[in-house]
């Protein structure tokens, strides 16, 4: 097992770099941290500033040779090459100006990449291939599925939306299909988007995704999410949208102060299984704080609450609770 | 109305639906105090809360929940302090078709900061459906940003069954604290 991973940096300015250094800290207490190395061929993954023409320039160039690491373009700048239909969906992007957040968001999809084996041993039961894992391992992209002579959907996973032709009618189905079953799969940009979206129906995204994800992840993890990883929400599940369960809710409620996975099915009193369908539907939809490594005695959610209740008064309130949920009827 | 009633508190920006959401799950019409608004308000709703609304729900053993609403004017932020008193939790209103809802949303999370703190929220956004921005995504910014995270949704006030999936999400934060 890997016990370290490199990421190697191109045309980065000092400042930034000494940035990145910073946050490469934040990924010691990981279960695989990263590292800084200077030397292009043992990194893992090469962070590669794009605002710079030669930045530019090398990155097509890795990513014309489909090498083992992952590739990350940092920076805003929209053309990134000659060609920037045909570039590849599988470079990482991390825009500027740099933060913790989204740094360590990156390196966890490129640690992915670099099929990093979990190490506890489990070996999550990976989804099938499919247009469902694309938009999952690219939230930054805008990924387009079209046919012989006409978009068929359009997905804006950073928007929540996407658009679809008329006669496209099972999402679901396109979600979960493999990436070449029903036409061309490729990124465009905004300015396309806005081309072409007059043409098309707009419709939430969060839905079939979540929809799609519960379909295939049968309680086993996505990809390499940590079984023993702390989780946390950063943002609230849309359960009015999604199809409401009252599990979702007590899922969502003790994920709100994050806890490990085990800890999750023991305060919202629900199956491993299920706990672990919900948090790669809250995965898929970016719903989640980047995945970190439990601290050393973590305490579940509901620990931080004693402060409010002694066992006695709780137990009068949820007394209380249960009567009002009945007189509403909720 | 016992000042140390327990109760659940409605409050938030102006016209945001706190009266409305009330009315919707009272068993009672609920006991208004509007007035017709004389300030900048005016071009917006012709009446407004100065003092508070008051619905209640009776549990099956006798006990009265109430249901305060909160002038949503900051100039009657005195009576907020009063109202808070016995309160179970807080249910935020945002009128997203205000010019800036999420300092709205703000301004109601650090006036009731410490009520939160000693209980919870959650928050509704109404109006989305006339004006799509702030979307939820830019909430949850904002939340982000405050190191706070609290159940936030789209809902419309009129309707019943959105008003009782905020309590639910506020009941089972309550109950999971």
């Amino acid at each position: 097992m890997t016990d370290k991973l490199r990421l190697a940096t191109r045309y980065v300015s000092p400042r930034h770099l000494a940035t990145f250094s910073i946050f490469l800290n934040f990924t010691r207490k990981h279960s695989v941290p990263w590292d800084h190395t200077d030397v292009l061929k043992a990194a893992d993954a090469i962070l590669i500033d794009i605002d710079v023409s030669d930045g530019r320039v090398l990155l097509n160039a890795l990513a014309a040779q489909k090498g083992r690491q992952a590739l990350i373009a940092y920076g805003d700048n929209q053309e990134y090459g000659d060609h920037p239909a045909d570039f590849p969906l599988e470079v990482l992007h991390l825009h500027k100006p740099p933060n913790s957040g989204s740094f360590l968001r990156v390196l966890e999809q490129a640690a992915r990449r670099c099929a990093v084996e979990h190490p506890s041993g489990h070996t999550a039961a990976a989804p099938a291939s499919s247009l469902l894992d694309l938009l999952v391992r690219n939230p930054d992209k805008i990924v387009a599925v079209s046919g012989a002579e006409s978009y068929i959907a359009v997905f804006d996973k950073k928007r929540r939306c996407f658009y679809r032709d008329e006669a496209m009618t099972d999402i679901h189905g396109l979600l979960l299909a493999g990436p070449g079953a029903h036409g061309h799969i490729g990124e465009i940009d905004r300015e396309r988007l806005d081309e072409v979206a007059g043409c098309l129906i707009r419709e939430a995204l969060d839905p079939p995704v979540w929809s799609a994800m519960l379909s295939v992840s049968n309680g086993n993890l996505y990809a390499d999410l940590p079984l023993d990883g702390f989780y946390k929400l950063r943002h609230w599940p849309s359960l009015y949208a999604l199809g409401f369960q009252p599990s979702y809710m007590r899922l969502a409620t003790a994920l709100r102060r994050g806890c490990t996975l085990h800890m999750l099915a023991d305060v919202a009193q629900e199956p491993i299984a299920s706990v672990i369908d919900f948090v790669n539907a809250c995965f898929a939809l970016d719903y989640l704080e980047p995945v970190a490594v439990p601290v050393q005695g973590a305490t579940p959610a509901s620990a931080g609450a004693s402060e409010k209740q002694s066992p006695a008064v709780a137990q009068k309130a949820s007394g209380l609770f249960s009567r009002i949920r009945r007189r509403l009827g909720i | 109305m016992s000042s140390q009633q327990l109760k659940f508190i409605f409050t938030g920006s102006p016209n945001a639906g706190k009266s409305t959401a009330i009315a919707a799950i009272s068993e009672f019409a609920p006991v208004v105090t509007d007035v017709l608004a004389t300030d900048n308000l005016a071009s917006v709703k012709e009446k407004t809360t100065v003092a508070m609304d008051f619905g209640q729900i009776t549990l099956e053993n006798g006990q009265t929940i109430g249901l305060y609403g909160t002038p949503g004017q900051l100039r009657f932020k005195f009576m907020w302090d009063i109202l808070i008193q016995g309160g179970l939790g807080l249910i935020i209103l945002i009128d997203n078709k205000r010019p800036d809802p999420l300092g709205d949303l703000e301004v109601y999370l650090d006036n009731f900061a410490e009520f939160i703190a000693r209980t919870d929220a959650v928050i509704g956004v109404t109006s989305m459906d006339v004006q799509a921005t702030p979307t939820i995504d830019d909430f949850f910014e904002v939340l982000s940003r405050r190191g706070q995270i609290f159940p936030l949704f789209s809902i419309d006030a009129r309707k019943k069954e959105d008003v009782l999936f905020l309590l639910d999400a506020l009941l089972t934060c309550l109950e999971m604290a």
